[in-house]
């Protein structure tokens, strides 16, 4: 055999190595790497880089910024690091905000001084994973994770003769050059020992493959060779204790790729790997401390909070750093001197409330030195009031009514006779349906219907209406199906006869057990609201290429993500790939969120009917059953040749099968049985490098354990449930103030956090934090009623203010700032079309069902190519198409009009309706010219402003506008009904102008009557134009 | 730019104009961060804006190659696949372990070449297949990727990746990151215009501003009627157009008098007069008729090729659009659902598709470089992916994924050059693969746009279209 020794380093290390470096100069990795990575990389790498600096890479350091080089190695005194860090230069004082401390500050001089040392990153291969093991798919040795006597971190691998081998490992594309560039590597390290007598080795698989037999190149072995396999050899002896070895993997096989591993021993006792690291040089494996990999928080034992216990990895991750964000705290209620208003006699309880709110607003606005504005007059607060609550207009009369009563409860009843419209959960649930990015389609390539999602869209509205309990509300859409065996026992999980086969509209095929029946309309309900699980994107087609994994990995990854910032505030998008950039989040904590949904299947046949519904179903189809039963014991006697009879029988029991009902489903989902597959961490989020398995998990911060889980039955996880009882308790930081907020949002136009869907660093600070934990303390302690909620905030004088009026334009604006003036705000696209269809009379009366399609120009449908295949017939029945319904009826509220991902309709869409593929916590207000031409031009702007006319003009025959009285009512009415209010002299005067013009210019071309009442209609586009119209005060 | 301070902006916006880049200057304002690059004038968010460094072009011209054309039948010259034509894959071709879908799952074990003939053109003598006669004329002017790649073997997801950089859609199109970037050179008209007969798959996601504001939305330009849809109310109520709007005007200005301070209601009286002057703009646009014959016929407006004619319509108003300041102009080739997308025969459909858009395209080409407007005006050709060598069927060949060709030419671009290669079959790219992402920083740099700085707050993160800084390289050798 051919023992080649080329070019090796040998190191036998001692265990004593980490330890014996008491006085050196700091080392980069463990030392500095963390010190740059904690307090100049947020604005000096690759998120931001302030004043054109990045510090993190060496090249980027050593190039530095527009004030010249940040690092010069070993010239403390050229690089400006040292000089920023030491606070020496008044105009250069790094981070700006908190010096460093003195340690700090002599770790990072000393480390420059010393030559400012940057090894470039290690692929880490193997250090405590059991995946890796896992990966080594053949081979006819075993491997065992072994916890004692290891070399370094957690575990080391055990291997018995021959091998465990894996050529393809998932993720591996490992280019080996000479000259690495980044992301290649050079050498491959590793500590190995063996047991007793014989030889341990490690062998290579390049591109696939294993090395040629008799070639020695791909192949290291210590110790006296048996294999048969060529091999370079590293020394005469097996390492009888841990002994680190270092390959130059270019020199000894040249360039490949490496894409496999195979630990071997060739006889006798276990051998043992540990510790396997790829790096670009010599230098960058020294930088590496073995066992870092607990870093990423995944250790099974459990650790206290962040705040308290020193040894949680969050705070290890981010040295202690990060903890002082404040939406961690537990919200508190401050005790506060509650003013009366009017009086000081006491006051009751509710009174007490929303004075102690315009007390927290009172105090910035008198620290600011800014007086509030005066209570609105009373058309402005019903429109105020009725949009925001209903997300219409009030008509004219509902505003004369209130302006003409003075009992002292007015505002009051309002308030109650709007929460108590069933208008109010269909405006709720459209914010509501915006927050967790609902649509009526797949998306993607097909983008077909689902034609159950409506469900979960009117459980939305119903859940409003019946005021249902907010922290009800998420465990129901989390785990509505957990939650429903929960609340009635642990009864077994249905039965099992309607277990079946099924194809979910995603393409799904899958045999899962169905939940119980429900048998109260509360009990379905939360069943469809499981819906909330589906709402994401779908690409149906992604199995015809071979990406389920890949459409699998991003659908989790949504969903975790939707989930964190609809309930949260969290935007858990951001540790995908790396740990969170701003805030005390892992990227593991990703991944131990994403775990909670990794039981889940999506389900199109939840059976929905209750239990005496479903009796009947399955009796009258128990009695086809029996009807058919002797039809179908003469076709098996039959004999075959008597052909007639035989298709005879065969439609008989067609029809009689024809006539079985099925009970009414619902798209949801629930768990494929009671136990889920691994989640991984994703090497850089890329689904297809998986690395350490996490439990499920909540945020490291709190505590670093997996999750309590308790399933509800034998066939589910319970995993969903334990994450939505967590989410959905008064201890919990983030869910009341989130959801508080948002209300908040809506009444004002802005949040006390400005960024709902983020309460991290990198969102908004709250502008009244006292403000929104009281009310969020108040939140929960009324049971969580978003009712009780907004009942709170507009009975509030800060709610009712005037929004414009009275101080100069620059207090006025400082004023809507501190909520001393209220906001100005447009309608948003639904309210807009709504109000328009309401005051033109066209509005129908619709509140639950199958969502409806208007019509849209051809020209958008072939926007869209798979729409054309629907419409040539070829799309499979998919519902890949636009089925457009009559015009008449879809004059319903926008809320029940589809939301087709690849198609919104255009009139909305105009209006900044919110993209459908990740959560929208806030409506923009663009204002462009498109949205003209939508209001004045479009077929729908031009038939709201007709019907309008049509429904001022009633019956009123023989119009002319020449007498003047009754041409004035008809302004009067275009005015009472559009804007609620009379016209002024002068706009009465301006419109009887435009009405006789419009009639004689129409008239050139027109017969008379209808030149008027095209000119009426004129009148009434106009007026449907006004800012007026589109803006409430 | 906005003249005045951030605060005054701050202030000025009051209820909520443009209200995603006012929370996120606030959310900054807060932390006391810099402010956002683009920072634009809510009434005037199309206004030019200076970019980052001087410019190589000044305006795009990108035609969507819709359906993935098989450009090893087009432009990529491989006479090993014509050698290996009807013999299995060889082995060595499928050792690697594919990422994205398997190629090989849905195509025979056999090797197809094209039926078209080659030869070489121009002077620096690049092979072209017959296919493209005309374009073969402009050889020299064109600068190809020959190794570009796609991360998803999916029409959707890859036509995302194109288009915004991101294979999941609901990100901002390329042409909506340009026009915040730059604005737009009129403001009579959209800044970023679209035309098609058939979009492509995944609709509107294609061109959306997603989280920009809408003013950065493309609109689509009718080849045919009224450019815009919407343009004009009913042919009844032209004629009165202007006193209703005028009605409406006095109103709005005294509302908006007893409301100072609130700039959205000035705004939206703005952009009623721009949708009034938008209207004859815009059908100024629409007016083909007055091209010269000479012009009409070159981009074959009368061709008996009824398609091939209205393509020709797409590609003449998108010469004029860019002649009028319009930024970016994005175009689809495809006039049914079909494209270049031919699993079942694709002879037919690449001599229909190539016979529909080649001699436009080079008509394009020849008038942009008459008018002077090439040397601004960077024009760019590429599909979502390319094809298999492998036949799929009996003549077709499946979605590709691993290895295709685009170019790029006018503005800035080092004509004649060719960059990177697949390897002998055309299966992958071999040498300088390249990602969507490098094509779009390498669009943006040539645009005078550091693709770092061109950023836009949202939900807590810095988006960019090239994703995390620096993570992206321009394609080297395309811009001189």
């Amino acid at each position: 055999m051919n023992h080649v020794r080329r070019f090796l380093v040998v190191v036998t290390l001692l265990l004593l190595t980490r330890s014996l470096r008491a006085d050196e100069s700091p080392r980069f990795v463990e030392d500095v790497q963390p010190l740059l990575e904690a307090k100049c990389v947020s604005c000096h790498g690759p998120e931001k880089q302030e004043g054109g600096l990045r510090l993190d890479s060496f090249a980027a350091a050593k190039a530095g910024g527009e004030s010249g080089p940040a690092i010069v190695s070993g010239d403390v005194a050229k690089s400006l690091l040292v000089k920023a860090i030491t606070f020496r230069d008044p105009d250069l004082q790094m981070p700006p905000k908190q010096k460093l401390t003195d340690k700090e500050i002599a770790t990072l001089t000393q480390w420059v001084k010393a030559g400012a040392a940057w090894p470039e990153p290690v692929a880490v291969l193997f250090e405590d994973e059991p995946q890796f093991l896992a990966s080594l798919t053949s081979g006819n040795g075993k491997g065992r994770l072994v916890t004692e006597g290891i070399f370094a971190g957690k575990a080391a691998l055990g291997i018995t003769p021959l091998q465990r081998d894996g050529v393809k490992i998932p993720g591996w594309q490992f280019v080996i050059r000479e000259k690495p560039q980044p992301g290649e590597y050079r050498f491959l390290r590793l500590a190995w020992k063996k047991r007793g007598a014989g030889s341990v080795m490690v062998e290579l698989a390049s591109n696939g493959q294993w090395p040629d037999a008799k070639v020695a190149k791909g192949r290291y072995v210590a110790g006296p060779n048996t294999t048969g396999w060529a091999a370079i050899s590293v020394s005469e002896t097996a390492p009888a204790d841990w002994t680190v070895v270092t390959f130059d993997l270019w020199k000894d096989i040249g360039n490949f790729t490496l894409t496999g591993i195979a630990p071997t021993c060739d006889r006798g006792e276990e051998a043992f790997f540990d510790a396997i690291i790829l790096g670009p040089s010599i230098a960058s494996l020294d930088a590496y401390r073995p066992g870092r990999t607990e870093l990423l928080g995944t250790e099974s034992q459990a650790t206290g909070d962040a705040f308290t216990d020193k040894r949680n990895p969050i705070r290890k991750l981010f040295r202690g750093e990060r903890l002082d964000l404040w939406s961690l705290k537990k919200p508190r209620s401050s005790t506060l001197r509650v003013e009366s208003a009017a009086t000081n006699k006491k006051l009751d309880s509710e009174s007490r409330a929303t004075a102690s709110i315009d007390t927290f607003i009172r105090e910035r606005l008198t620290k600011a030195g800014l007086q509030p504005s005066p209570e609105a007059d009373r058309r402005t607060l019903i429109r105020r009031l009725t949009i925001d609550l209903t997300g219409l207009l009030p008509t004219a009369d509902d505003v004369q009514a209130f302006v003409a009563d003075k009992s002292p409860d007015a505002y009051d009843k309002l308030v109650n006779r709007l929460l108590e419209s069933p208008r109010y959960g269909e405006r709720q649930a459209r914010l509501w349906l915006d927050v967790v990015r609902y649509a009526d389609t797949n998306g993607y390539e097909r983008d077909e219907f689902r034609p159950l999602a409506w469900q979960y869209r009117d459980y939305v509205i119903r859940s409003f209406n019946q005021d249902k309990p907010f922290d009800q509300f998420i465990r129901e859409q989390l785990a509505g199906d957990e939650l429903l065996s929960a609340e009635r026992g642990r009864e077994s999980f249905s039965r099992a006869s309607t277990d079946q086969s099924t194809k979910a509209s995603d393409g799904h095929e899958k045999k899962t057990p169905a939940p119980l029946t429900p048998t109260t309309p509360a009990e379905a309900d939360m069943l469809i609201a499981t819906g909330f699980l589906r709402l994401g994107q779908w690409d149906s087609t992604a199995s015809i290429f071979q990406e389920e994994v890949r459409l699998r990995a991003e659908m989790m990854a949504d969903l975790t993500n939707t989930t964190a910032s609809a309930f949260l505030g969290l935007t858990m998008s951001c540790c995908q790939c790396h740990d969170h950039k701003y805030d005390p989040l892992s990227q593991a904590d990703h991944y131990r969120m994403r775990a909670f949904f990794a039981g889940i299947t999506p389900r199109d046949d939840l059976a929905i009917s209750l239990a005496d519904e479903q009796a009947a179903i399955d009796q009258h189809n128990a009695e086809l059953d029996q009807q058919a039963a002797p039809l179908k014991a003469e076709q098996a006697k039959l004999d075959k040749a008597n052909k007639t009879r035989h298709e005879e029988l065969k439609a008989k029991v067609a029809e009689i099968e024809s006539k079985k009902r099925q009970p009414r489903r619902a798209m949801g989902a629930t768990d494929s049985g009671s136990t889920a597959p691994a989640t991984h961490v994703f090497y850089q989020g890329d689904f297809s490098s998986p690395r350490d398995e996490v439990l499920p998990g909540f945020p490291s911060v709190f505590t670093s354990g997996p999750a309590v889980i308790q399933p509800p039955h034998s066939n589910t996880t319970g995993r969903r449930l334990a994450l939505a009882n967590w989410m959905a308790s008064a201890d919990n930081p983030w869910t009341a103030r989130v959801i508080v907020n948002r209300i908040w949002q809506q009444h004002f136009g802005t949040g006390l956090v400005a960024t709902p869907n983020d309460f991290g660093y990198s969102g908004a600070q709250p502008t009244h934090p006292e403000l929104l934990d009281w009310l969020a303390v108040e939140f929960t302690q009324r049971g969580w009623s978003i009712k009780e909620l907004h009942r709170l905030i507009v009975k509030s004088a800060t709610y009712r203010r005037r929004s414009t009026g009275g101080s100069p334009v620059s207090e006025l604006q400082a004023s809507r700032l501190h909520y001393g003036t209220q906001n100005i705000r447009r309608l948003d696209a639904e309210t807009l079309r709504d109000s328009l269809l309401a005051v033109s009379g066209l509005l129908k009366p619709f509140d639950t069902g199958k969502p409806l399609w208007p019509a849209v120009p051809d020209e958008l449908l072939n926007a869209q190519p798979a729409i054309l295949e629907a419409i040539e017939g070829k799309d499979g029945g998919r519902m890949q198409g636009w089925y457009a319904d009559p015009i008449e009826q879809t004059d319903v509220r926008s809320v029940f009009l589809v939301r087709k991902r690849c198609l919104p309709i255009p009139f909305l869409q105009a209006f900044d309706l919110p993209d459908t593929t990740v959560s929208c916590a806030r409506r923009d207000t663009t204002v462009v010219a498109p949205q003209a031409l939508m209001l004045l031009n479009s077929p729908e702007g031009v038939r709201y402003a007709q019907a309008f006319a049509d429904r001022v003009q009633g019956t009123q025959a023989n119009l002319s506008f020449d007498d003047a009285t009754q041409t004035g009512k008809l302004i009067d009415a275009i005015f009472q009904q559009a804007l609620q209010r009379r016209p002024t002299t002068d706009e009465v005067s301006l419109a009887i102008e435009l009405l006789r013009r419009h009639r004689d210019q129409h008239a050139i071309k027109e017969a008379a009557d209808r030149a008027v009442k095209l000119a009426l209609a004129d009148l009434c586009r106009a007026v449907l134009n006004l800012n007026e119209f589109a803006y409430i005060d | 730019m906005l003249n005045g301070t951030r605060r005054d902006f701050l202030t000025r916006s009051g209820g909520g104009f443009a209200s995603v880049a006012l929370s996120a200057l606030l959310a900054e304002e807060l932390r006391g961060a810099t402010p956002n690059p683009a920072t634009m004038d809510p009434l005037q968010p199309l206004a030019e804006r200076v970019s980052h460094f001087a410019p190589k072009a000044k305006q795009v011209i990108f035609l969507f190659q819709y359906g993935g054309p098989s450009t090893f039948d087009l432009l990529d010259y491989k006479p090993e696949l014509l050698k290996l034509h009807g013999k299995p894959v060889p082995e060595s071709f499928k050792k690697n372990p594919d990422k994205v879908g398997g190629v090989f799952n849905h195509c025979k074990d056999e090797l197809m070449a094209g039926p078209w003939k080659w030869a070489q053109h121009g002077e620096s003598g690049q092979w072209v297949s017959e296919l493209l006669p005309h374009t073969a004329k402009h050889i020299d002017e064109l600068c190809q990727v020959r190794s570009m790649f796609s991360e998803s073997s999916n029409h959707a997801p890859a036509t995302y990746l194109m288009n915004t950089g991101a294979i999941l859609g609901g990100k901002p199109s390329l042409g909506s990151w340009v026009t915040y970037g730059l604005g737009s050179l009129n403001q009579n008209l959209p800044g970023y215009v679209l035309l098609y007969k058939v979009g492509g798959l995944g609709g509107s996601a294609n061109w959306s501003n997603a989280f920009l504001p809408a003013a950065f939305q493309g609109t689509q330009f009718r080849h045919e009627g009224s450019p815009v849809l919407n343009l004009q109310p009913p042919s009844e109520l032209v004629g009165v157009q202007r006193s209703t709007l005028d009605f409406a005007q006095a109103l709005n200005r005294k509302h908006a008098a007893e409301r100072p301070g609130v700039l959205d209601l000035d705004g939206r009286i703005a952009s009623y007069e721009l949708a009034y002057r938008m209207q004859s703009a815009a059908l100024d646009i629409g007016e083909l008729s007055l091209e010269t014959k000479e012009t009409q016929d070159a981009y074959a407006l009368h061709d008996s090729n009824n398609s091939k004619a209205l393509f020709g319509r797409m590609c003449l108003l998108s010469r004029r659009l860019v002649e009028k300041g319009v930024r970016f102009v994005q175009l689809y080739n495809a006039v049914d659902k079909l494209g270049w997308d031919g699993h079942d025969n694709n002879t037919d459909y690449h001599n229909r598709n190539a016979a529909q858009t080649d001699q436009p395209i080079a008509a394009l080409l020849a008038d942009l470089k008459k008018r002077g407007l090439l040397d601004t005006t960077l024009v760019i050709w590429a599909g979502e992916f390319g094809r298999t060598p492998m036949m799929q069927g009996n003549n077709g060949r499946n979605h590709n994924p691993y290895g295709f060709t685009i170019w790029l030419a006018g503005g800035g671009v080092r004509a004649g050059n060719v960059i990177g290669s697949t390897d002998d079959i055309g299966l992958r790219a071999a040498e300088q693969p390249q990602s969507a992402k490098n094509l779009h920083a390498t669009i943006l740099t040539a645009l005078g746009l550091n693709p770092d700085d061109l950023f836009f707050e949202h939900a807590g993160r810095q988006e960019r279209l090239t994703g995390v800084a620096q993570s992206w390289k321009t394609i080297p050798g395309v811009l001189g």
